[in-house]
């Protein structure tokens, strides 16, 4: 019953920080904007900004339709909306993979420059945020595991329950996320692993900006677009381990509810229903940085790459 | 980095070829340094994958890399610099810009002796 008002107040609150990402980097923007830049690295920045924008609205889009078709469909169970963050976030790292971006014309007689370092999916991911992501994708496939493991069938089969008995007792509750959800769920999980690294290779693969004296500007827009593209995949993973330890942690508490269930069996419960909301709440944490980073991508490889001019000049290398 | 002057009369290739030939025989590409692949050079030069392919086949031509399609190209070890060689050309070098020659002249002056010098 609390469930589609809280979803509904969760979507609010996404929506609301979008909002306000869009203020904060319309403030943001305005005169310091590539003061330090070029028009190469202007058209690149914007053509990424602009295709990230695209990327994040088709997330949304997916994202809605993920909960239309779950109150359009009962039958399925809320199969459509569990499965909704991953495939969401899929689908706009996807968009953003296959997107092309321009290709900066280079004249005829205009001296040409490469650096001779191999760029990789990865190359512009801090180990920090890398270890972060594989510690996030990593529990929650175990912790879909585990529920499908432990998890028992409903009244019609599927296993999407969890069941508590002995000689004396029989205590059951539902929604569980057991195989039911699980299976999908690990397949999604993959699907939006797949799409980020191609979003990675894509600012990888991007031919860099043309020119002599370009090498820091066009690190710059890599290393902040790579940060945007991190963000959607840890809001996206969070949002799907929340939901996931949320609905958990309500079925093992609502089965545990019972005199002959151990105490400790509830508090599982409990503690999976508080690291559920934990979750939601940094995948809105999350959600906001990757739109505060998206709206501000122009601002923010200006204010690098002045940052790394100042500290060139301060040290002379 | 490598530079690519396509108002140069020499081929692009070329150029690739005889800029990595000099970063590696000077020790400026360490022994099993990872070159970019093909498809990241040409592009980021904006010229055809074929003249990175034919610059990269040279090389590996000449024994100075090798290509694995799991470790991709790299630098092979016993290319490093003659250290007196490069000491000699280095007191050279700074003897030559005192003077206010230009690379031109000073590569010039050497191949003017080059032949007398048994």
């Amino acid at each position: 019953m609390m469930a589609g008002p809280a979803l509904m107040a969760y979507a609010g609150l996404i929506v609301l920080a979008v909002v306000v990402a869009w203020l904060v980097a319309r403030r943001a923007r305005g005169a310091r904007a590539f003061r330090h830049g070029s028009e190469v690295l202007s058209t690149a920045v914007r053509s990424a900004k602009r295709r990230f924008i695209v990327a994040a609205g088709f997330t949304a889009v997916i994202l809605l339709a993920g909960f239309v078709t779950t109150i359009a469909l009962p039958s399925a169970l809320g199969l459509p909306l569990a499965v909704a963050p991953s495939v969401a976030g899929a689908a706009g790292l996807l968009l953003y993979a296959i997107t092309p971006p321009p290709v900066s014309s280079v004249a005829e007689r205009d001296v040409r420059v490469a650096s001779l370092a191999p760029r990789r999916a990865w190359s512009f991911v801090s180990r920090r945020a890398l270890t972060g992501l594989a510690v996030l994708l990593v529990a929650t496939c175990v912790l879909l595991i585990l529920t499908g493991i432990t998890s028992s069938p409903d009244d019609a089969g599927r296993s999407r329950a969890i069941t508590f008995a002995d000689d004396a007792f029989m205590s059951s509750a539902t929604p569980y996320p057991g195989w039911f959800y699980a299976v999908p769920l690990l397949v999604a999980l993959v699907c939006l692993a797949v799409a980020a690294l191609l979003a990675l290779r894509r600012i990888a693969i991007t031919p860099s900006l043309p020119g002599p004296g370009l090498e820091r500007q066009d690190r710059a827009w890599r290393v902040a677009s790579t940060r945007v593209v991190v963000d959607l995949v840890v809001a996206s993973l969070t949002l799907q381990l929340g939901g996931v330890a949320v609905f958990a942690g309500n079925a093992i508490h609502n089965a545990a509810f019972n005199p002959g269930v151990p105490l400790v069996t509830q508090m599982v419960g409990d503690a999976l229903f508080i690291i559920g909301i934990a979750a939601l709440v940094a995948s809105v944490v999350w959600f906001t940085l990757a739109a505060l980073r998206a709206f501000g991508l122009p601002h923010t490889v200006a204010s690098d790459v002045a940052t790394q001019s100042t500290t060139h000049e301060a040290t002379g290398r | 980095m490598i530079t690519l002057d396509l108002s140069d009369p020499t081929p692009p290739y070329e150029q690739i070829r005889g800029q990595l030939v000099g970063l590696i025989r000077s020790g400026v590409l360490d022994v099993g340094h990872k070159l970019p692949s093909i498809r990241q050079l040409a592009s980021d030069l904006r010229i055809a994958p074929g003249t990175v392919a034919r610059a990269y086949k040279e090389l590996e031509g000449a024994g100075l890399i090798e290509s694995s399609r799991a470790a991709g190209t790299r630098v092979r070890p016993g290319q490093q610099p003659d250290t007196a060689l490069r000491d000699a050309a280095q007191q050279y070098a700074t003897r030559a810009r005192t003077n206010g020659a230009s690379l031109s002249d000073a590569l010039s002056a050497v191949r003017a002796v080059w032949e007398h010098v048994s």
